[in-house]
Parts: C-alpha cells; sequence; structure tokens
C-alpha cells in the first residue's frame, strides 16, 4: 500500500493544492534522477526524462486509484519515459572501448572489492552502474537498494517476471565483471 | 542449476548486497524541481480546475420553483381533506392503515410543537455556521 502521506498529498493535489506536488517532487526527485540516469546514462538527459516523468505523473495523478505504492507507479513512468529517451535517440556507432573492456578477462578477484574503504564502494559501484547495459542498473537499483520484489520491479516494469530474473543475473554478472576492470585500471594507475 | 553455479550465485549476491549497502541515490539538478513546477503551473493554468456545480443554472430554477409550490401547498391546504380523499378511495385498511400514519404523525407534530423554542434557533445557527464553513472551503479552493 501507499505511504499515507503520499496519498495525502495526491488527494491535495486533486483538489488543486499545487504545493502538495512540490512535496511529491522533493521527496522523489533523487531516486527518479537516479533510475532515469541508470538507463540513459547522461545527466542531461536524466535531468530531462525525469522533468518529463513527474509532468506525465502530474497530468495522470486522476489515473492513480492507490492499488500499487505510489513510488513504483511513478518508477514506471520514470522506466517508460527514459527508454523511450534512448529510443529516440539516433543510432550511435559502436562503442569499441566498452566492448574492448567486455572482452578483456579479470585480473583481480572479489577480495579486492572487499578490502575497498566505504567511500571507494560507493565511487566504483556508481562508475560499474554506469557502464550497465539499458535498463539494468535500473532493476539493479530497485532490487538491491530500494528492495523491492520480483513483483513489485514487475508492476514498475511491465517485464515478465522472467525477463526480470534474467536481466537481474545479467546485471549481476556485469556489474562484477565491471568492478573487475575499474579496480584493475585503478590499479595500474596506481602503479 | 549446478551447485558450482549456484555458490557462484550466492558470492556475488552477497557482494552486491554489501556493496549496495553502500550506495545512495545521486542528488538531483537543482533546477529540476523549479522547472517541473514551472511546467506544473503552467499547464494549471491553462486549465485550471473548475468548481462545476451539481444544481445548475436552468436546474435550480425548477429546484427552487418546485420547493416554493411545495410551501405553498403546505401553507394553503389543510392536510386532514388529504386523508378524506384518501378514505373515498375505499382501500382496504387491512394492507395500508393511512389513519394509523395519521395518528403517528399528529403525535409527532405534537412533540415538535411542545419543543422548547431555543432548539430551533441552535438548529438554524448549526445550519448557517455550516453553510458558511463550506461557502468559505470553497472560494478557497478557488
Amino acid at each position: 500500500m501507499s505511504d499515507s502521506n503520499d496519498i495525502e498529498l495526491i488527494k491535495a493535489v486533486r483538489t488543486g493544492d499545487l504545493a502538495a506536488f512540490s512535496q511529491i517532487i522533493d521527496k522523489y526527485q533523487h531516486m527518479a534522477f537516479t533510475l532515469a540516469n541508470g538507463i540513459v546514462k547522461n545527466k542531461q538527459e536524466a535531468e530531462e526524462v525525469t522533468q518529463d516523468a513527474f509532468f506525465k505523473a502530474y497530468k495522470a495523478l486522476d489515473k492513480f486509484k492507490g492499488k500499487a505504492v505510489f513510488s513504483t507507479w511513478l518508477y514506471r513512468i520514470v522506466y517508460n519515459t527514459a527508454l523511450s529517451k534512448l529510443r529516440s535517440r539516433k543510432p550511435e556507432t559502436s562503442d569499441l572501448e566498452n566492448k574492448e573492456l567486455l572482452k578483456n578477462e579479470s585480473l583481480i578477484d572479489d577480495n579486492s572489492i572487499n578490502q575497498l574503504e566505504r567511500k571507494e564502494k560507493k565511487k566504483v559501484l556508481k562508475m560499474a552502474l554506469a557502464r550497465l547495459k539499458e535498463d539494468d542498473a535500473f532493476i539493479l537499483i530497485l532490487y538491491y537498494y530500494k528492495e523491492l520484489s520480483i513483483e513489485e520491479i514487475e508492476k514498475a516494469t511491465d517485464l515478465s517476471k522472467s525477463n526480470i530474473k534474467v536481466k537481474l543475473h545479467r546485471g549481476r554478472k556485469q556489474l562484477q565483471k565491471e568492478l573487475k576492470f575499474i579496480l584493475q585500471d585503478e590499479l595500474k594507475s596506481f602503479i | 542449476m549446478k551447485q558450482g553455479d549456484h555458490n557462484n550465485f550466492d558470492i556475488e549476491d552477497k557482494l552486491i548486497k554489501e556493496l549496495f549497502q553502500e550506495f545512495s541515490p545521486e542528488e538531483a539538478p537543482e533546477l529540476l524541481k523549479q522547472t517541473t513546477m514551472n511546467r506544473v503551473f503552467k499547464d494549471w493554468s491553462e486549465n485550471p480546475v473548475v468548481y462545476k456545480p451539481i444544481i445548475n443554472k436552468t436546474n435550480r430554477i425548477w429546484v427552487v420553483g418546485g420547493l416554493v409550490a411545495l410551501l405553498a401547498l403546505t401553507f394553503l391546504m389543510d392536510a386532514t381533506v388529504l386523508l378524506e380523499y384518501w378514505n373515498d378511495l375505499d382501500i382496504n385498511a387491512t394492507y395500508l392503515d393511512v389513519g394509523a400514519i395519521n395518528k403517528g404523525l399528529s403525535s409527532l407534530s405534537h412533540t415538535i410543537q411542545n419543543l422548547p423554542s431555543i432548539l430551533y434557533f441552535v438548529g438554524i445557527g448549526l445550519v448557517f455556521i455550516l453553510g458558511i464553513d463550506r461557502l468559505f472551503n470553497r472560494l478557497a479552493k478557488v
């Protein structure tokens, strides 16, 4: 169920109280921006996507019946808007550097990740998430950070459960690979 | 899934869970909220929330007219005449005993007559306050 405070804010917006909608933005803007950036991998575009998503949410607020959690409903709008943004992009030339990175085999084991300082872990994780494909980062963030269940992610993305599981599995593998490459690079620069 | 694969999955899952404990969402750009609210406000001013009364102007005339007619009938007509008309119809009293209803209504009207006038004033006052409250609520939303 939705947060009772969210429901109160939504009711207020429906009666024309715009200040209540500004409170909704305050509450969800950082998460929405992070999720959008997880898909479009570009801060300027992520900002546009987040703005569009909030505006779409405002326009569609009457359709929100409160059956799903409000945040899940909002993340679904962010997800769809971000994917539309991706599709509207002109096809890019293949990123050779990234492909090369993926081909390389890992030289660093999992222990090196455990040895990192908290700040470094945070930085490295963000870098690795930024290298993931399409919506893999979006799904990993919802699953590991927001601790949503597969069913809730299904509502937020409209993907099938099996598809989400595949993406989670692929995302985990890819994230681990990227983490190792980032650490490898950092180690090289340190030497 | 093989046992080895399953163990690998557990290690990956645990490792990623630990990493995400240090994760925090990125700060949204400062202007994001302002720009979004500008768009929302523009839309709101172009499509303001308009109060639609349940009883529109045309219907209001009929409603007021009907109420006036009802009041006029109440004051001008002797209600006991209705009972005589009813008796003339010669309807079986075992199914619908209008006399009993009339008796009940008479006792109710007698009770109302005996109520202290202060109660009427309090009632009118309450309705008036509720009306004023509703009016201000509506004005606040305009």
